[in-house]
């Protein structure tokens, strides 16, 4: 035994490291360092499904009943297997749409129904309030066990209440918006889920292996024992096959549909793939904590205890053999249990009484001073009265009966919600009419079958006179309603109450009509519509929506909630369009759904809407067109589905067949998406490209290509030799996302260079006559030089002075030949497709040099004008026949001869070269196709249309411009304009 | 079998596996039955959302 006032200390001890842990948690969440986004964290608080009932009342029931415990664990381990779907989309929509509570869940599935969603709230109060009292009545049982007295066990018991309600409001309510995570109230359940499954396996082992010699040497004992029978299931077994089978359903549901489960796997929920691990983390902590239930409960029987004592075995047994420590741990074990359970439960059914009952009350005094202040402190009143509620209970009625049988009580309870929940999830036709006469239905049979005889038996209703008379009548007696017998308890009231509650839900919703909200909501839930989709005209500006949140989340949080939305949104609050106040109103009321529950914002929403006549008229004709659209079929959008498949296919064949490599890159630079021309282009297979970097598969291209949220294009040389064009450019999304596109342009380039060298030919072809007597005339003379100087006498001093004369005349012309020579085989040559930084200036003198030997050129006054000008990175062989091709087409404009005026000026960002001619000019008709391949308008033979062409083609590559200015008769000028890019940069 | 079908399969095997009259069959040492099928449905869960996770990392 321990003293009273040292068990009080040690509670309040242990509360205050929960206050601790939850204070750490808080802290480390605000600064961005969670330590409860995890799947762990999130199974471990799942584990508040794990009470006072189970870590006392299933050794209590498993030394009464045998088996008849473990369908509360297999039911839930069934059901999470559901869970991939089932809850993902609950959590989907709930997260969406900011709901908070199990009641507003059905009431939004309703169409945003107040009385659907007050009628969930007073069943699940009445339903949950004897759980509540369960757990209270645990702590203190267990105090009275452990301090060997029961004086100062009511006042410890309302101590721990006070103390677990302040928690509850210091982490559970302490802001307004519901829907906000509370890091440190799951953290602490965690923590309390740990603290119990040690202290059940420690006493699990201490009764297996210290008191017995393990499983094998206790279950043989009670094989050979007067229990034997606590060892089967159904004949001469204290369970029946159907009692099991009730229990299964009913703990399958109460692991959904129980508040607080709602609470932390739903609300509580921060990742939507912890679900995966939690389908199989969570059933095996039930695993663990179940394993000893059987050992400990047989061990208390076989050492004597009486089976009327089962529920506190757990503690009992430790005490009686004199292991305080022990005792003293599993004390605190089931503390944990039960003050986890009690925390949520409150804050769950406070948020649902403040949601449901309180707010719709309050919406009436439409000008509370202070509003924000207001409703959070009747919040946290709230979660104190549920915590006194339950305490008051347990002191109450709870004595009457044990902990399973309450427990149960409340799985009963919530499976009344199950038909309008589920059923909801999958059946569009469902209405708000249905749900409610189902629940309510439901709810009667529950009350006048469970509750009703637990009253009578605690005295609250007298079992003479009426309700004696009532009960038992052969038809209304509540355990064989309509003289039903041969089931048990929970079954009878099992099948009564579904059967009501599914008549009446289906039966109601498929002769009553649905109205617009309930279809489009039904729609929503069914179809997994996005609501943001369905369009609404919003009839606010910017400032009637701060000013509403104003009124309910106080005026720097309004502010916060609708800048947050800009910034998020990446709007301009001065450019704001109709459908992005539509996506802002739908926000604020999202966020007062948090606040204040999602059937109450809406209503303030639709009370605020002050329309005129226009509007209305719009609105309505709106609301037709979207209830027209959401008539949609089953069959309407398995066709939509089907041609949205072919849409997919279709696009996955365009770019699988096109000739150019796709490739998709997150941004993380990790490859997403790589199509079968990559393959041909790099030799890498998708297998081994998907989820690999984008560096090592491309090393060849620039580290700059893949800056997220740039364009660039690039011409690289890949690692086989091949010429590759790419071009990368971000996803429209801003996810830093890239799509680059990749082309082989190996032959391409081939070709252009080829294309050059021919151009560069047909050019020497077209000045090759015109240049020929250049190189003709000083033949001639060398000709008649050689022949003079074979008929002189070489002994004549005089001869000789003319024989010295004239050889210097040859070398001369030989020179002057060879010079030209040379230039024609300058100009022929090819010197490679690389851009080096070159002299323009210098490229441009060397092709007038070479165009002046064509005599074409002599009646044309060449005139130049050069400012100086940086290097430019071109390819000088592409540029050298630009200017030829400039040049060339000036003289032939002037056959009689004129003027070519070429200026070179620095105009920065630019190098600007302009050829004026004074020729013919250039016809208005056709300056706009001079630039097109094989346009010409010379005749035939003289002209093949590619040099005009060819010049723009190099010029845009050049990432230039060139332009044309002329008229006819009034002679031509081609300016071209050249980027500048340093040497060095 | 794609996930979407196998979970509520493996639910439905596991309803069965927990009820009359596949309980009545073990009835010889019905306590060892429960606890080790429950023992496996774990592991089958855990190995279908592993794998699942595992191929949906994968194709990213």
């Amino acid at each position: 035994m321990i003293a009273s006032w040292l068990l009080e200390i040690i509670i309040l001890c242990y509360l205050c490291l929960l206050f601790f842990i939850a204070y750490v948690a808080e802290r480390q969440e605000n600064r961005g360092k969670s330590l409860v986004t995890n799947p762990y964290v999130y199974s471990l608080s799942l584990a508040v499904y794990c009470t006072s009932w189970t870590f006392y009342g299933s050794v209590g029931e498993a030394a009464t009943s045998g088996l008849s415990f473990l369908p509360i664990y297999l039911g839930p381990t069934i059901m999470a297997i559901l869970w991939g779907s089932l809850l993902l989309k609950i959590i989907t929509i709930a997260k969406r749409h900011r709901i908070t509570t199990i009641s507003d869940f059905i009431a939004f599935r309703y169409g945003n129904s107040l009385r659907l969603s007050a009628l969930v709230t007073v069943v699940t109060i009445i339903g949950i309030t004897p759980y509540l009292g369960l757990q209270m009545k645990a702590i203190m049982s267990t105090f009275t066990i452990m301090a060997g007295k029961s004086s100062g066990t009511i006042a410890s018991g309302w101590v721990i209440a006070l103390v677990l309600g302040v928690f509850a409001m210091i982490f559970g309510a302490r802001r307004l918006d519901s829907s906000e995570r509370h890091s440190g109230l799951v953290l602490a359940i965690a923590f309390e889920s740990l603290v119990k499954l040690v202290a059940f396996l420690a006493v699990g082992i201490f009764v297996t292996y210290g008191l017995f010699d393990g499983f094998t040497d206790i279950f043989a004992r009670i094989d050979n024992s007067a229990y034997r029978h606590l060892l089967s299931i159904g004949d001469g077994a204290a369970v029946s096959y159907q009692e099991w089978a009730s229990l299964l359903f009913l703990s399958m549901m109460a692991i959904l549909f129980l508040p607080r489960q709602f609470h932390v796997a739903v609300v509580e929920n921060c990742e939507p793939s912890h679900i995966a691990k939690a389908m199989w983390l969570f059933p095996l902590y039930m695993l663990l904590i179940n394993i000893f239930v059987l050992p400990i409960a047989f061990g208390g029987i076989l050492l004597g205890n009486s089976q009327l004592e089962a529920d506190s075995f757990v503690l009992s047994i430790p005490l009686s053999q004199g292991s305080s420590a022990l005792a003293l741990l599993v004390f605190i074990g089931g503390l944990s249990a039960a003050t986890g359970m009690v925390i949520v439960e409150s804050l769950a059914l406070s948020t649902m009484m403040m949601n449901s009952l309180v707010m719709p009350a309050l919406l009436r005094f439409k000008y509370i001073h202070d509003f924000p202040l207001v409703i959070l402190n009747i919040k946290r009143l709230l979660i104190l009265g549920c915590v006194f509620l339950g305490y008051f209970f347990a002191l109450s009625i709870g004595q009457f009966y044990s902990l399973v049988e309450i427990g149960l009580k409340s799985f009963e309870a919530v499976t009344i919600f199950a038909p309008s929940l589920l059923l909801g999830l999958y059946w569009k036709r469902g209405n708000r009419k249905g749900a409610m006469a189902g629940i309510a239905a439901g709810f009667l049979v529950w009350f006048y079958t469970l509750l009703m005889p637990a009253l009578i038996r605690a005295d609250v209703f007298s079992p003479q006179g009426f309700w004696g008379t009532l009960l038992t009548h052969n038809l209304l007696n509540p355990h064989a309603l309509f003289g039903l017998t041969g089931l048990d308890k929970w079954t009878h009231c099992l099948f009564w109450q579904l059967l009501f509650n599914l008549s009446a839900y289906v039966g109601v919703s498929l002769f009553s009509s649905q109205n617009e909200a309930e279809e489009r909501q039904g729609l929503l839930f069914v179809e997994s519509y996005d609501a943001n989709l369905v369009f609404r005209r919003s009839v606010y500006t910017i400032s009637q929506i701060e000013n509403i949140l104003e009124q309910y989340v106080g005026k720097s949080e309004a502010l916060s909630i609708v800048s947050r939305f800009f910034v998020r949104e990446a709007i301009d609050r001065r450019e704001i369009t109709q459908e992005d106040l539509i996506h802002l109103r739908n926000e604020a009321e999202r966020v007062l759904a948090g606040v204040l529950g999602s059937s109450i914002s809406t209503i303030i929403f639709e009370d605020k809407a002050t329309l005129t006549e226009e509007e209305r008229g719009e609105l309505s004709t709106s609301v037709k067109q979207m209830t027209s659209s959401l008539r949609l079929s089953r069959h309407e959008l398995a066709d939509a589905n089907r041609h949205l498949a072919y849409l997919k296919e279709f696009s996955e064949n365009v770019i699988e067949s096109a000739p150019l490599g796709i490739v998709t890159i997150d941004a993380g630079l990790d490859v997403k998406y790589w199509n079968r021309e990559m393959e041909q282009i790099t030799g890498v297979n998708r297998a081994m490209a998907i989820n690999q970097p984008i560096k090592h598969l491309l090393p060849w291209a620039q580290a700059s290509a893949w800056i997220p949220n740039q364009k660039k294009e690039m011409v690289a040389e890949s690692s086989s030799g091949q010429i590759i064009k790419l071009n990368v450019s971000p996803f429209k999304d801003l996810s830093g996302s890239l799509v680059a596109i990749l082309e082989n342009i190996t032959e391409k380039r081939k070709m252009e260079e080829s294309l050059l060298q021919t151009s560069k030919l047909a050019s020497l072809g077209q000045f090759t006559a015109g240049i020929s007597h250049e190189i003709g005339n000083p033949l001639a003379s060398i000709s008649s030089l050689v022949q003079e100087l074979q008929s002189i006498d070489l002994h004549s001093p005089e001869e000789l002075h003319f024989t010295h004369e004239s050889l210097q005349t040859i070398n001369d012309n030989l020179a002057r030949i060879a010079k030209i020579v040379r230039s024609l085989g300058d100009f022929a040559r090819i010197s490679g497709a690389e851009k080096t930084f070159t002299d323009i200036l210098q490229l441009l003198m060397q092709t007038l040099n070479l165009v002046k030997y064509d005599k074409r050129s002599r009646k044309i006054d060449f005139v130049t004008e050069a400012a100086p000008i940086p290097l430019l990175e071109v390819n000088a062989d592409q540029f050298q026949q630009v200017f030829l091709n400039l040049v060339l087409n000036a003289i032939d404009a002037m056959p009689d001869g004129g003027r070519l005026e070429i200026s070179v000026a620095h105009r920065p960002p630019w190098v600007v070269l302009r050829f004026t001619d004074s020729g013919c000019g250039i016809d208005e008709e056709v300056i706009n196709r001079i630039f097109d391949p094989f346009f010409t308008t010379k005749p035939f033979g003289k002209g093949t249309g590619l040099g005009l062409s060819l010049c723009y083609g190099i010029i845009k590559d050049h990432n230039g411009r060139i332009a044309v200015e002329s008229q006819k008769g009034m002679g031509a000028t081609f300016k071209i304009s050249l980027p500048m890019k340093k040497a060095n940069e | 079998m794609y996930h979407k079908e196998l979970c509520p399969f493996i639910c439905l095997l596991a309803l069965l596996a927990f009820n009359y009259p596949i309980l009545s069959l073990a009835a010889n040492n019905l306590p060892l039955y429960l606890y080790l099928s429950w023992g496996v449905l774990i592991m089958v869960v855990a190995l279908v959302t592993t794998l699942r996770e595992r191929r949906r990392r994968k194709m990213g």
